[in-house]
């Protein structure tokens, strides 16, 4: 028991280094160096701000607290209820996630990674509306308007299937069945299955077919279309929560193909081909592509 | 009587000094403890809440064992673990000032990875007390009234740490 702690009473500087202790030079060394460790730093203004606050909430405190918290709890659990039962139910996945949806009235919806969705489920029946940051796939039941609304404009249906991805400065919806209408301000195009349309600045820039043979509801790939390297790189580094240094790669070779899901070597062997690229992994989520011998 | 009433942490101006004296420790005393940023500041809000709810019955000298003793009863289930990621801090001085080779250099900064690696795979009541008396130069004495155990205990956890970084070091 005694010997135990002459270690610390020579950190401690109250003693000599024990004699019977090897390695004294390591022990030297953890001294020297742990001693130049940086303090965690705490940002006490907003800590204190923070803690204001809660105070002011429960200023109130008189005697019958009892009965009071009593009366808070009933409203709060019944406040609670209605919250749950009448408000924004919103949805949200990280990269390499993927999350099913079913909308109240059975309409499906597909969130892909690092993406959300919100709708409002109280006035579902009185609209059917959501609102989608990033990229899903709708099959949607018949009946009333569906509009999807995104930061760059509106997609509005009847009942079908389509595909809708808003990131960056871009809309991009791919139809997969029926009619698909999309629109910003004053602007507004419709869309038939095996179409696609791009929405950028404002503008619609490119309306196109392509031959779709599966829906990503039943897939087991990622289907990208005319997507150029920037943008694919994006969305690989979202559908499968890597990270990809690119910063060497110029091209303005558009990317249409598919990306076979959770199989991110697979991918990046079908990026590499297409764009004559090596890559070299720098651990298991972080890849680095640089341009074929050559180029 | 009307010392006491002067005294009470209730009254704004004392509440604010406490929380300026002590939040900075409660907050370093949680993070070396568990690495995880966000819970120690949430620590710190938790405790002072605490505090001030329960200010009328807390005197101002017993204060600060009352936050940390709010602070060791902090649920850890609801802490996600993380791995303590620690930083040196830039330029200091080196251990051999004569030698400015870069082998020296070099050797330098392969042992204090290997440290702060080491460090993160201490314990958490070994941590908290060897980067206590590390980083913030507390004494035992201090250690032992944050941690609410006896000096004899903190040395030990001290030797005892010491031991487990030269083995850790040792192994990397």
């Amino acid at each position: 028991m005694k010997t135990t702690n002459t270690l610390a009473q020579w950190i401690d500087g109250q003693s000599d280094f024990p004699d019977d202790v090897a390695d004294r030079e390591v022990y030297e060394n953890i001294k020297h160096y742990s001693a130049q460790i940086e303090a965690p730093t705490l940002d006490k203004t907003k800590v204190f701000e923070n803690i204001k606050k809660v105070q002011g909430s429960k200023k109130s405190t008189i005697k019958p607290f009892v009965f009071k918290i009593a009366a808070i709890l009933v409203l709060a659990i019944g406040l609670l209820v209605l919250l749950k039962e009448f408000t924004v139910s919103s949805h949200k996945t990280l990269t390499a996630q993927t999350q099913s949806i079913q909308l109240p009235d059975q309409s499906e919806v597909l969130l892909q990674p690092g993406s959300s969705l919100s709708y409002n489920q109280y006035f579902w029946f009185l609209d059917r509306e959501v609102t989608l940051q990033g990229e899903a796939f709708f099959e949607v039941a018949k009946g009333k308007t569906f509009t999807v609304n995104t930061h760059h404009g509106k997609v509005k249906v009847l009942g079908t299937k389509f595909n809708v991805k808003s990131f960056n400065d871009e809309l991009h919806v791919v139809c997969y069945e029926g009619r698909v209408e999309v629109s910003q301000n004053n602007v507004s195009e419709v869309i038939t299955p095996n179409e696609f349309i791009v929405l950028s600045g404002g503008e619609f820039t490119i309306k196109d077919s392509i031959q779709l043979k599966e829906l990503p509801s039943t897939s087991g790939y990622y289907q990208i279309i005319n997507s150029n390297f920037d943008t694919l790189i994006k969305d690989v580094e979202r559908y499968y929560g890597v990270e990809i240094n690119s910063k060497q790669i110029k091209t303005d070779k558009n990317f249409t193909g598919k990306l076979p899901k959770s199989n991110i070597d697979k991918t990046l062997d079908i990026i590499s081909k297409t764009y004559q690229l090596q890559y070299k992994s720098i651990n298991e989520n972080n890849f680095i592509f640089v341009g074929d011998e050559g180029h | 009587m009307a010392v006491k009433s002067l005294d009470n942490v209730c009254q704004d101006k004392i509440y604010a000094s406490v929380f300026e004296k002590y939040a900075d420790d409660i907050n370093r005393f949680f993070f070396y403890k568990y690495g995880n940023q966000v819970a120690a500041e949430e620590a710190v809000q938790e405790a002072f809440i605490k505090l001030w709810e329960n200010c009328k019955t807390v005197p101002v000298e017993k204060a600060k064992s009352y936050l940390f003793t709010v602070a060791n009863n902090i649920s850890l289930n609801a802490i996600k673990h993380q791995k303590v990621v620690l930083k040196y801090a830039k330029e200091q001085p080196q251990k051999k000032e004569d030698r400015q080779d870069p082998a020296y250099k070099l050797e330098e900064e392969e042992f204090k990875q290997k440290l702060q690696q080491a460090i993160s795979e201490l314990k958490p009541k070994q941590r908290s007390t060897f980067l206590l008396h590390r980083i913030d130069g507390k004494t035992y004495k201090d250690i032992a009234e944050i941690e609410n155990v006896s000096v004899k205990a903190i040395e030990k956890r001290m030797s005892q740490a010491l031991t487990q970084l030269r083995q850790h070091i040792e192994q990397i």
